[in-house]
């Protein structure tokens, strides 16, 4: 089981997250939701160590987790210039299994992998990064909003291969596509800007889409008060 | 499994330099080497014989300058185990970039140089493991006190307050010797290639007829601000060297010029220039052969109706 245990972390005076406990199983996919700004990408990147923890602790199994357990598609991956597709393959993977699968993850989602990074669109480097990155045999795997600007055939691909491929691993990701989520995941922490956590299991995902909802047609209603009907300033 | 790694990796970098290189085009780079080595070769024949152990200041300048743009530090941390292979890795990277000062101390026969230097790279690999690279958050100091007309040189000095302070008052140093004062202003000609490397959106532009002219105008305003105390300090103790002095401030005026026109000149709302323009690079060093800022003038002047048609074209 990988554990979170009380983690506080902020950016000046600025609280991010507030004595944060997680904790998630092995062999599940678990989704992290919540609001832009409310600290997922940041959690993300302590998880990895590339923010430095402040207080608390990560623990893998019971034992404190070291970088090379965890894997983390950001975002925005990381490619260097003039770099091919197959090449940031080869340099990702460890083993010739992982290799055979990367490669194989890349077919499946039309990537064209002799061509130079450089000339993909963001789809495609995001589709690259999911390829390389999926197939690694580390026990734990974050991605970080990997359905962002991939078209709808892959969205589905990546889902399925989520779905399927993800074995005795712990798969952790965040997306602002309730979908996405719900589709895929065995349970949902879902993050406030007030430092809640709330945690759905698959049987509660529909409380969240609920909450969720509710939210939205509130802060819509407050809006269409605010502002009002349009008034047409184009038209003669 | 790790060497092999390193191995890739290392080739993977030494095919980038080239497909760089294909990218440059060859013949355009020998003339650009060759126009350097005409420029710099009485500077270099000169600093070689002051003191061999330059070579050393040149990679540690070469190696500052990289550790604070690299970006590649957490990709690297993911990729290799622990920080000794990261560093071996780094640091061979190193001794690779150092290669040219290697082969010219070699060649002068100067061995403990050589030593040093290979002994800085690893060194510097198995250091760099260490310094991390700081990733912005969302939170940084605004200062209000800059109106958000002159938002490339606000968003520069909100996000390095400390630093853009240090610059300026390295220029108060330089009632010391002129020296200093030349060296500030060649380091905000060069600054200013990096303020106006943010692309702002089509909506941000707010173009107008004359806009280009206008903004030059407002940055010539806030640059005299910037300059005007270490200048008149420059004035007062070196009053002897008065012409250099206003040539130096010709050749920044020109600069912020230059750089505004280039600017625009390539402006597209459809990517974010990512790097400084070669040739931009190339005109900040003919501004050091004295005269050579009328050069860079002139190619500004025929730039700016470039620029001027590649805004109309977008906007009007």
């Amino acid at each position: 089981m990988l554990e979170i245990k009380n983690i506080t972390y902020s950016f000046g005076q600025h609280k991010i997250l507030d004595k944060l406990n997680l904790s998630f199983d092995i062999g599940k996919v678990v989704g992290v939701v919540g609001s832009n700004g409310v600290g997922k990408t940041t959690l993300f990147r302590i998880m990895c160590q590339i923010y430095s923890l402040q207080s608390g602790s990560i623990t893998l199994f019971g034992k404190k987790l070291i970088p090379t357990d965890i894997v983390f598609m950001p975002t925005e991956p990381f490619f260097y210039p003039f770099m091919k597709g197959s090449e940031y393959i080869k340099i990702v993977v460890n083993t010739k299994n992982e290799l055979e699968k990367a490669n194989l993850y890349g077919k499946i989602l039309d990537l064209p992998l002799n061509d130079l990074v450089d000339n993909y669109s963001t789809g495609m480097r995001k589709k690259l990064a999911f390829s390389a990155l999926f197939a690694l045999n580390k026990p734990a795997i974050i991605l970080d909003e990997p359905y962002n600007g991939v078209d709808l055939d892959s969205n589905e691909i990546i889902k399925h291969l989520i779905r399927t491929q993800t074995g005795d691993r712990t798969v952790i990701l965040s997306s602002h596509i309730l979908s996405t989520i719900t589709d895929i995941c065995h349970s949902v922490y879902h993050l406030t800007e007030n430092h809640e956590v709330s945690y759905y299991s698959q049987d509660h995902f529909r409380e969240l889409e609920e909450y969720l909802s509710n939210a939205t047609k509130s802060k819509l209603k407050q809006l269409d008060t605010s502002i009002g009907e349009p008034k047409s300033e184009f038209q003669q | 499994m790790m060497s092999s790694k390193i191995l890739q990796l290392l080739s993977l970098r030494l095919l980038q330099s080239k497909r760089i290189l294909d990218s440059v085009g060859y013949l355009l780079l020998i003339v650009f080497c060759l126009v350097i080595v005409g420029i710099f070769a009485s500077a270099l024949s000169n600093l070689l014989l002051i003191n061999r152990w330059w070579a050393i200041i040149a990679f540690l300048v070469m190696y500052f300058s990289i550790e604070r743009y690299r970006s590649d530090k957490s990709f690297l941390r993911s990729i290799f185990i622990g920080q000794c292979r990261l560093g071996f890795f780094l640091g061979l990277e190193y001794l690779l970039l150092t290669t040219p000062l290697i082969v010219a101390q070699l060649i002068l026969g100067n061995w403990m140089v050589v030593l040093a230097l290979i002994g800085s790279a690893l060194l510097g690999g198995f250091t760099s493991t260490y310094l991390k690279h700081e990733i912005k958050s969302g939170v940084k100091t605004e200062l209000s006190q800059i109106p958000l007309d002159y938002f490339e040189f606000k968003f520069v000095v909100e996000s390095a307050p400390y630093t853009s302070l240090c610059i300026w008052l390295f220029g108060l140093l330089s009632y010391l010797h002129i020296g200093l004062y030349l060296i500030w202003i060649l380091l905000l000609i060069m600054l200013l290639q990096t303020f106006f490397l943010f692309q702002e959106s089509r909506d941000m532009l707010h173009w107008h007829p004359n806009f280009l002219m206008t903004k030059f105008k407002k940055y010539i305003g806030i640059t005299s601000l910037v300059t005007l105390l270490p200048t008149i300090m420059t004035l007062v103790f070196h009053s002897d060297s008065m012409l250099i002095i206003f040539y130096a401030l010709f050749c920044l005026f020109t600069g912020l010029f230059m750089t505004l026109v280039f600017k625009y000149a390539s402006y597209t709302p459809l990517r974010p220039m990512s790097q400084v323009s070669s040739i931009a690079s190339v005109f900040i060093i003919l501004m050091i052969i004295p005269g050579g800022a009328i050069i860079t003038l002139v190619y500004a002047i025929f730039k700016y109706y470039k620029a001027e048609k590649n805004l109309k074209s977008l906007y009007a």
